[in-house]
């Protein structure tokens, strides 16, 4: 792991120029986040390809060349272009389709058009689980950035042992998140860790955290950033490792304060690491059902159920497919709308080489 | 420019697809035959999987087919069961529970005619048991086990407390006056639990409240079900009962681990409690509100069925027909997994039982109680008391204002 970790931060591979080299084992560095930062890889990849091949001389045996070159290219990409077009291309259709139709999980099917996204928007749970997702998000997303840049930059190559705290700090993410929980609810329930703690020191009972609608959502958000934040903090790691030392060198010798070395030295030249986890991060918790599922159920109420939850109850509960089409594919447009004016807005932050 | 966006768009729709096909079912069922059959059970773990197998190896110890079981945990069983059986993916042999029945009726076959067929002496099954598993007359399930909601107590610590042991048909006043000797000792007497069965039965018990009518229909409404839940808040509040969580697993585990004194359960997981239990167990009757009230309590049963896609009913029967046999139930019932769900069965179950007093409670309660009806929305309804059940037992709301809240998300 550690060796993957001394790489170039795959990051930077996603928005690398184009024509610029990409890493070999760009694509294995990136377990977690799977198909999603994988086929950023590829699409990077690919686009200047295309580009370099349409510009190729006219010559008459170069172009007999390129046929080939082009046909070799397809039989390559064939593997993942199958398996992206049965697990993503496919399922998406699929589920466009489906989202105008009344689709019950038995039954006879029908086209009602736009009935299923009237019927979301004018259900008040579907406002009240989009509130929560983003009250999720805006909770998660900072937090685990802060504490994953936080993390990285303390574990700079003058700790003893970095490669320890390292891995210490990514088991939580690579523990699979059902044992996880079952580890945070002994700490949350009454008579849990918290609770006994608080008990025995200040005598105080702690909160029922998990029952309780003011705390419920926190605690999620807690539990959600321990088991989280270990990815984006060995991208940062790298990426800060990358950082040339001359640079920083220079730095100390003009007087700068290691405060300033941070934000002015490292922080640009990190950035776009810092903006493809923001960004994969940011997708990844829209998308969060797992831990609010398993710790609360979406409860107390619904003070942590989330949009994905909303989905999957309408799908697989009251067995409305189409509704639930409809919904995923809602929360498809804003992850793209944001993911879009974060793109937007890279420009005034995101310094590329 | 362009081609960032490109790239933005493909890690969005990848991401779509993760949320999409992340719940995907494995597992297609396709490769069964006359003589290779697939049967969906509910599996809590290792034991448990090897009573089953067990089960299914009678099928062709008895010159019936290979029967495979695909388990899950009850908790998905039904998600997945659905899920299943709308893909095509049947399993021939369906696992179900009473009060789930009338949700499945259109996919799983009557199994009156083919137990005429294949001869099958029907009045030697519980009538409770066979009566809970049938919709509109027909039988959809030949039942495995069968049990009325009961009260497991820990006796060592009401001896300790100096509280009156329960005698089947106590009053919910002597209920309370057991749970004032415990607070006076520190101790909270019951482990509160929400899950539909748990909730619905100590209510019923409490006023006669219920959620779903006789007929099966559900009524969020009815005033009393939502007093009997400011009742259970009452509980929480004086001292007498631990606050509810949405893991349904809690009561049981703060029961074994002597946390709690008393807690609602079923027969069917007396003997594995009386395992883990380091500890002398009693089991008593629901407390009811007015003595001599009846119902106090409801029953459930769970039995095999036959999906309605299967090719091969008449193998799949056969197989059902040796797993429901009063040889398999009897060893069922000596290894504790299930309370027979034929008559002939149950003794050997209450010797193995061997604990004082078991027989005379549990016939009591099955007097008392009455087959907790199934509905559509069953599960939906139970996944609604996780989250709105809670609140109301914690005290956060009133019963009302949750029944009222689960009432606007039922009728969606």
């Amino acid at each position: 792991m550690t060796e993957s970790v001394s790489q170039p931060p795959p990051a930077s591979m996603s928005v690398v120029p184009p024509g610029a080299a990409v890493a070999p084992g760009a694509a294995s560095a990136v377990p977690v986040t799977g198909a999603g930062a994988a086929d950023v890889v590829v699409a990077a990849r690919e686009g200047p390809k295309h580009k370099k091949a349409g510009r190729e001389p006219g010559e008459r045996s170069g172009r007999r060349q390129i046929g080939r070159r082009s046909w070799w290219g397809a039989v390559f990409a064939t593997p993942h272009s199958l398996g992206l077009a049965i697990f993503t291309v496919v399922p998406i259709v699929a589920s466009l389709v489906v989202s105008f139709m009344n689709w019950p999980m038995l039954g006879e099917h029908s086209w009602t058009g736009l009935d299923n996204y009237r019927k979301l928007f004018s259900d008040q749970t579907f406002w009240i689980v989009a509130r929560n997702t983003v009250e999720y998000v805006v909770l998660y997303v900072p937090l685990n950035l802060v504490v994953s840049l936080g993390l990285a930059a303390w574990l700079t190559p003058r700790i003893r042992h970095r490669h320890i705290f390292r891995v210490l700090f990514f088991i939580p993410t690579i523990t699979p998140l059902v044992a996880n929980v079952v580890v945070w609810r002994m700490l949350y329930q009454p008579d849990g860790f918290i609770d006994a703690t608080m008990q025995s020191t200040i005598g105080v009972n702690a909160p029922n955290f998990l029952a309780d609608g003011t705390w419920a959502m926190f605690a999620v958000v807690a539990m959600s950033v321990w088991a989280g934040f270990g990815y984006n903090m060995l991208i940062f790691s790298a990426a800060l490792d990358a950082v040339p030392d001359n640079q920083l060198e220079a730095a100390q010798i003009d007087g700068a304060s290691a405060w300033q070395v941070f934000w002015r030295i490292k922080f640009p030249a990190i950035s776009p690491s810092i903006f493809f986890a923001t960004m994969m991060t940011l997708i990844t918790s829209f998308q969060v059902f797992t831990q609010p599922f398993l710790l609360t159920k979406g409860g107390p109420g619904t003070e942590t159920e989330t949009l994905v939850q909303y989905i999957y109850n309408t799908g697989f509960q009251t067995q409305q497919l189409g509704l639930a089409s409809a919904g995923a594919w809602v929360l498809f447009v804003i992850i793209l709308g944001i993911t879009a004016v974060q793109f937007l807005g890279q420009k005034r932050w995101v310094h590329y080489e | 420019m362009k081609r960032r966006l490109l790239v933005s768009a493909t890690a969005a729709a990848a991401a779509l697809g993760l949320t999409l096909s992340g719940c995907s079912s494995s597992g297609g069922t396709s490769g069964q035959s006359k003589d290779k059959l697939t049967w969906s059970m509910w599996i809590s773990g290792s034991a448990d999987k090897a009573a089953w197998q067990k089960v299914a190896d009678s099928v062709k110890t008895a010159g019936g087919a290979k029967v495979t079981i695909q388990g899950a945990p009850f908790e998905d069983y039904f998600t997945k069961l659905r899920t299943q059986l709308s893909t095509g993916s049947a399993p021939c042999i369906v696992s179900m529970q009473s009060l789930r029945a009338a949700n499945y009726t259109d996919v799983l076959l009557p199994l009156d005619s083919l137990a005429k067929k294949q001869g099958v002496d029907l009045s030697q099954f519980d009538s409770t048991a066979l009566d809970a598993l049938k919709v509109d007359g027909k039988i959809y399930a030949l039942p495995y086990d069968t049990g009325p909601m009961l009260l497991f107590y820990n006796k060592d610590l009401f001896k300790q407390v100096g509280a009156k042991a329960p005698e089947p048909g106590w009053t919910v006043k002597e209920f309370e006056t057991a749970a004032a000797k415990f607070k006076a000792a520190g101790k909270k007497m019951l482990g509160s639990a929400i899950g539909d069965m748990n909730l619905e039965s100590m209510i019923l018990g409490y006023n006669g409240g219920r959620v779903i009518k006789e007929d099966g229909t559900l009524d969020p409404s009815d005033p009393k079900f939502a007093k009997g839940f400011d009742w259970l808040g009452s509980l929480v509040k004086k001292g007498y009962a631990t606050q509810a969580s949405s893991d349904t697993s809690v009561a049981g585990n703060d029961f074994v681990a002597k946390k709690v004194a008393m807690y609602p359960d079923g027969p069917w997981s007396l003997l594995d409690r009386k395992g883990k239990a380091n500890f002398d167990i009693g089991i008593t009757t629901i407390p009811v509100g007015t003595a001599g009230a009846t119902p106090s309590t409801y029953s459930a049963g769970s039995g095999f069925g036959i999906s309605k896609q299967c090719k091969y009913p008449d193998q799949a029967f056969q197989a059902v027909k040796t797993m429901t046999s009063q040889k398999v139930l009897k060893g069922l019932a000596e290894q504790g997994r299930a309370f027979p769900g034929r008559t002939a069965a149950q003794q050997p179950w209450y010797d193995n039982a061997n604990i004082a007093g078991v027989e005379p409670v549990l016939k009591a309660a099955q007097k008392a109680s009455t087959p907790l009806p199934g509905n559509k929305q069953s599960d939906q309804l139970q996944q609604l008391f996780f989250q709105y059940g809670i609140q109301a037992v914690n005290g956060q709301q009133s019963g009302a204002q949750t029944m009222k809240s689960i009432a606007g998300q039922l009728q969606k």
